[in-house]
């Protein structure tokens, strides 16, 4: 695109105010379109980031149990600590004696006296809480433990936690597919849109040619409009994904408090950058490619 | 000045629309083009601006081909040339003041000249009290002096013009015509293309009568058909 010069500029920047005004209903719809586009792709992004966030809590959350021999000395106690710290992927060891087993145990199934009483003696053996550095670990590690001497057994949620992983990972793909999904319809959408109210003004663009206008002259002020259309578009969005996470945040924060989510603060600022970024480029790209159709001299 | 030499041109469709245009205008003519509707008149007018371009032949302007030129040039051409259109083509969300002002801005005038210029043209075309209206508020003899008005500004020493009072009464073609007679009369060299026998037999100009896209006469005085 040629360059403008600077008489020119004057001229085409507060074209597309003017334009904006005057063309109010095609306004009001284009902007429409880019908030309710844009509104869909804010909050399904939140969501699959809380998401993500929840997985993440969760996977951290797998441990896998090594249960010990009894009888066995200090020295072996403290080589078997060494040789489970030293697993690749191993990211911290805890002892847990059975006593402490015990107390976690009542602890889970609620302390009620019934159980405690059914149970003379302690039955569990002493154990390692081991935590991997990531879930995908897991597996391996309990290979390598499996190997060890003095390990009376090794649990780690067995299948469940596979199923788990698939899961996770099954819905992280989902929704980034999804993201794509709606942001992909947002352009096509957005630049329909845009075609739709440069199409009404195809004859205006005409007579612009007619009378001897260069291209840059004609294409700026569409794309300008675009561009205006499109931060106006994301900054509604904006305003609305906000707060419609704030009132979930105080709505679920109370309720699922088993849930953890990405505090208001953290999400504000990227949001509004990314939204008006995202708004200003599908509205330079879609008046763009609408325009360049009709000036071709 | 306008040469055309072989000049064929034909519309999607085979319909020949110009064939075999040869004629040699000289600057400062008015000129009229006459004919039935289809006759070519349009087609005619269309390549001097570049709106379309011949099959084959050529089309020159003040000694150079337009055939082939490029956006720079095209744009050059156009500002050059004053174009007058049946249904005004004004830009509808433009007042009449910014429709004639944007001619000025393409060529890139200063805003002060453009703000002193601007009222000027007006004043002479007695359309300076519409300067703050829109195109759809004016009638259409006021609309088509907005169009003269702009294709007029920057003086350009060719005005074409293609049916222009095809939409007007006879006393405001009468005064439109006046117009293109003052322009003509400064020196800017004027194609009209008219089917209306009253202002060719008025004038007494010299008349290029096409049929069927050919030139069947070509001669000065009045209606020929």
């Amino acid at each position: 695109m040629a360059a403008v010069k600077l008489t020119s500029l004057r001229y085409i920047l507060p074209e597309p105010f003017i334009s904006l005004r005057r063309n109010f209903g095609m306004t009001v719809a284009a902007v429409m379109t880019v908030v309710l586009t844009l509104y869909l792709c804010g909050i399904f992004g939140l969501l699959v980031v809380n998401i993500d966030r929840n997985a993440t809590v969760m996977e951290s959350a797998v441990e896998i149990k090594v249960f010990i021999k009894d009888k066995i000395n200090q020295d072996q106690m403290d080589t078997l600590s060494a040789q489970v710290k030293a697993i690749p992927g191993v990211a911290s060891v805890k002892y847990v004696s059975r006593a402490e087993g015990l107390e976690l145990m009542s602890a889970k199934f609620g302390s009620s006296e019934e159980i405690l009483a059914a149970i003379d003696t302690n039955p569990l053996p002493n154990s390692y809480t081991v935590k991997a550095e990531s879930p995908e670990q897991v597996l391996s590690i309990v290979d390598e433990v499996n190997k060890l001497d003095n390990v009376l057994a090794v649990r780690y949620g067995q299948g469940s936690v596979e199923k788990m992983f698939v899961f996770m990972n099954w819905i992280r793909s989902l929704g980034s597919g999804l993201m794509v999904l709606l942001g992909f319809s947002a352009v096509i959408l957005i630049s329909m849109n845009i075609r739709l109210s440069v199409e009404a003004r195809k004859e205006e663009i005409q007579v612009m040619k007619y009378v001897g206008a260069s291209n840059s002259f004609i294409i700026w002020p569409f794309i300008l409009e675009g561009m205006l259309l499109g931060v106006l578009g994301g900054g509604v969005a904006c305003v609305l994904v906000l707060m419609s996470y704030h009132a979930v945040l105080n709505l679920l924060l109370s309720s699922l408090n088993f849930l953890t989510f990405t505090p208001f603060g953290a999400i504000a600022l990227p949001l509004i950058g990314a939204m008006l970024l995202i708004g200003l480029l599908l509205g330079a790209i879609g008046s763009a490619i609408a325009v360049r159709k009709h000036v071709n001299v | 000045m306008i040469d055309m030499a072989n000049v064929f041109k034909t519309y999607d469709g085979g319909n020949l629309a110009l064939k075999d245009i040869n004629l040699h205008i000289d600057n400062g003519e008015f000129v009229y083009l006459t004919g039935q509707s289809g006759a070519g008149k349009s087609t005619l007018i269309k390549l001097l601006f570049r709106e379309i371009m011949p099959d084959s032949g050529q089309i020159f302007i003040a000694g150079r081909s337009i055939i082939r030129l490029n956006n720079k040039e095209t744009v050059k051409l156009r500002r050059n040339t004053g174009v007058v259109f049946q249904d005004f083509r004004l830009m509808e969300n433009k007042t009449v003041f910014e429709n004639v002002a944007f001619a000025l801005k393409v060529l890139e005038y200063p805003w002060n000249e453009v703000k002193e210029i601007v009222p000027q043209v007006l004043e002479r075309l007695k359309i300076a009290d519409k300067a703050d209206a829109f195109p759809r508020q004016l009638s259409g003899g006021e609309q088509q002096r907005v169009a003269f008005a702009r294709a007029v500004i920057n003086n350009p020493p060719i005005i074409l013009a293609d049916e222009p009072t095809g939409n007007l009464d006879p006393d405001t073609s009468d005064e439109l015509m006046q117009l293109f007679q003052e322009f003509n009369d400064e020196g800017a060299t004027v194609i009209m293309a008219t089917h209306d026998k009253r202002i060719v037999n008025d004038t007494q100009k010299r008349v290029i009568a096409l049929k069927k896209g050919e030139i069947i006469a070509d001669e000065v005085g009045g209606w020929l058909l």
